[in-house]
């Protein structure tokens, strides 16, 4: 009967980790006692036992690696330490490189995250989408705007739809609060907006509240605007829908904060029941885009979008929507925009929702943040070669004292790793006080806060290795390599740069003359603007709109 | 010359004992049935190793037998010097032994 050979895997590991001691003979002693306890006690427990056998050979060895590994990383930070203090120019020079860059990266990487992650913030935000009405003049163009009537007319003859909601803009309206008047936007919904838009509100209160009519929900910042610290639910104020007449409202709820990312904005929501009110009850039935009312639905999962477009452009041929066509054949009548897409889509034009905005930006940030780490980490290359002289002498003394060029690859490439956390430290405080600039700047609120987790603390933490590891390549490879006897007799030639260290220099002085310049032109550009003779004074002229009902 | 370990002298002394049929398993046996301690391979390896070595051991290839996957045996032998420091130790041992007083009942009373 021919017995299960040993396990090969097991022989292969013993192989690999003990090339010296590990020969055909050792493993035919370890087959023989193998084969023995197979025989005796089944060759399930033989295999146990000759898993045992790599195991209790292996852990002794195990723990002693990892004792060393400690004690030179101990000694790798204490050594690096001492040279980053020893020589204090160097590591100011760098850090404030690295944290310069670093800061700027952070600054561009929250811009841009929130840039991309525009509207994604509701569930199953893919399945969302906005409906806006084809409009024949001048040329094709898609308005934001829908006729009321469209967002009830969604869920009974289209097919693939869950749930359908409308957003109405009614702008500059009066809210008066005690004997306070304040211009205001005042947007009208039902319930079914909760449905699909995630806008928790505060102590979750029930969305339902809105359907009742003359009672509003707060956006915070309203809340802040109007009351303050005092508890608004339960407070008056009055809004004029039209023609100057106030009607008494209550506050039922506050909204959460609305996320900075997102198209849609409020500040005072009420009952779509005062539609009629402000733009006339014959509006109600009326299948004309006229009034600033934004239709939105969500689908069913994989849903059918090609029948959903050919069941919206029946609904407009079936209530004469067509006759804004000017006679044109057009594809998509009442064209779908899915809502991850609205920010930066420039197909609709946008007086409801937030205007779209140019990805372009976001690229271009992104890019100068990538050029400027690349700057800083080429500069610590540079001064690391810089210093290389007088590190060679240490290189060798060291080796010669028996180091081997993988410790000191450890020891350069640990100094690198202390400096840029130690920038990223510094980055971090420098991206939070040029936050604020930064905000104005770009026209953003955006606020470090959402991204104080442990997700991005991994990312930097990660970022800054990366960094380290890859501007620490240099001394490490390089440096690491000196020959002992050439270094101590003074016979290393320095100075004598390689193609590569020239290519770095020259690509590195490129960048940053290119990133000046543009800086500088940049800056004119905007003198240019601000100073341009406009053929009249502004600072005499006032541009006033006059508010709904402020006769 | 350096002193034996524990370790070193029982497994001299068991290649010693076994003659012409020492190898890891049966030296592993031989320890295992005196000491009534199981030893693993890898220890075993590590310090025949480091006695050949130190020239206490040679070791010579012996036949290679079905039951061992067709895989050669490592057979060790006692050379001179190995011989040497096995008397050596126990001549130290003998002196250290020899002329100790009592040492059940010259203890500190129970």
């Amino acid at each position: 009967m021919p017995h299960p050979p040993p396990p090969r895997l097991a022989e292969t590991v013993l192989r690999a980790l003990f090339p010296d001691e590990v020969d055909e003979t050792r493993l035919g002693d370890l087959e023989e006692v193998y084969h023995h306890i197979g025989l005796r006690a089944g060759y399930v427990r033989a295999r146990q036992w000759y898993w045992m056998q790599v195991v209790r050979a292996f852990l002794p060895s195990l723990s002693q690696r990892f004792a060393w590994t400690f004690v030179m990383l101990r000694n790798y930070l204490h050594t690096a330490f001492r040279h980053l203090r020893r020589h204090t120019i160097y590591t100011v020079i760098n850090v404030f490189g690295l944290s310069v860059a670093l800061a700027v990266a952070v600054l561009a990487y929250l811009f841009i995250h929130s840039e991309m992650t525009y509207d994604r913030f509701h569930p199953a935000y893919d399945q969302i989408y906005r409906v806006g009405t084809a409009i024949y003049f001048d040329g094709l163009d898609t308005w934001e705007n829908t006729p009321y009537p469209l967002g009830d007319a969604l869920a009974t003859t289209v097919p693939d739809i869950a749930h359908a909601t409308r957003l109405t803009s009614l702008p500059d309206c009066l809210v008066r609060v005690e004997d306070q008047r304040l211009e205001t936007n005042i947007h009208l919904v039902n319930a079914s907006f909760f449905d699909l838009f995630a806008f928790p509100l505060a102590g979750g209160a029930d969305p339902a509240l809105i359907d009742e009519p003359n009672t509003v929900i707060l956006s915070d910042a309203a809340r802040l605007r109007y009351f303050g610290t005092q508890d608004p639910i339960g407070q008056r104020l009055d809004l004029s829908l039209q023609n100057g007449s106030f009607s008494p409202f209550i506050v039922a709820a506050v909204a959460e904060p609305i996320p900075e990312n997102s198209s849609i904005t409020f500040d005072i929501l009420i009952s779509e029941a005062h539609y009629g009110t402000a733009f006339g009850e014959a509006a109600l039935t009326e299948w004309f885009p006229k009034s600033r009312t934004a239709t939105f639905f969500k689908t069913t999962p994989n849903a059918n979008l090609a029948a959903i477009q050919t069941a919206l452009n029946g609904l407009s041929e079936a209530h004469g929507l067509d006759r804004f066509l000017a006679g044109h054949e057009v594809a998509e009548k009442l064209p779908i925009e899915r809502l991850d897409q609205v920010h930066f889509s420039t197909r609709f034009t946008n007086r409801i929702l937030q205007p779209a905005a140019d990805p372009a930006y976001a690229y271009i940030l992104g890019g100068v943040a990538l050029l400027i780490l690349l700057i800083a980490g080429i500069n610590f290359m540079n001064l690391a070669v810089g210093m290389s002289a007088s590190r060679a002498t240490e290189v060798g003394m060291r080796k010669v004292l028996g180091a081997h060029r993988g410790q000191l690859m450890g020891q350069f490439w640990t100094e690198a790793l202390v400096l840029t956390l130690l920038s990223l430290g510094l980055g971090m405080g420098l991206a939070a006080g040029l936050l604020p600039t930064f905000n104005a700047l770009a026209d953003k609120t955006l606020t470090l806060q959402p991204y104080l987790t442990l997700e991005t603390a991994g990312v930097l933490v990660g970022l800054a290795l990366l960094l380290g590891l890859v501007a620490g390549s240099y001394p490490a490879l390089v440096l690491s390599n000196f020959r002992p006897v050439a270094v101590l007799k003074g016979k290393l030639r320095l100075g004598n740069r390689s193609r590569f260290g020239q290519a770095i220099m020259v690509f590195q002085f490129a960048v940053s003359v290119f990133l000046i310049a543009c800086t500088l032109i940049m800056a004119r550009q905007l003198r240019h603007v601000s100073q341009l003779d406009l053929g009249y004074d502004a600072e005499l002229l006032v541009l006033q709109d006059l508010p709904r009902g402020a006769d | 010359m350096k002193l034996l370990s524990r370790t070193e002298e029982l497994l001299l002394l068991a290649i010693w004992r076994l003659q012409d049929n020492a190898y890891t398993v049966t030296i592993q046996k031989q320890l295992q049935t005196v000491t009534g301690k199981t030893w693993s391979f890898g220890a075993l390896f590590v310090s025949l190793d480091r006695l050949v070595q130190r020239g206490y051991l040679t070791s010579d290839l012996g036949e290679a037998t079905p039951d061992r996957g067709g895989r050669r045996r490592r057979m060790y032998l006692l050379t001179a010097a190995g011989k040497q420091a096995l008397l050596e130790i126990r001549r130290i041992e003998t002196a250290m032994w020899t002329g100790l007083p009592d040492l059940i009942f010259s203890g500190p009373s129970t």
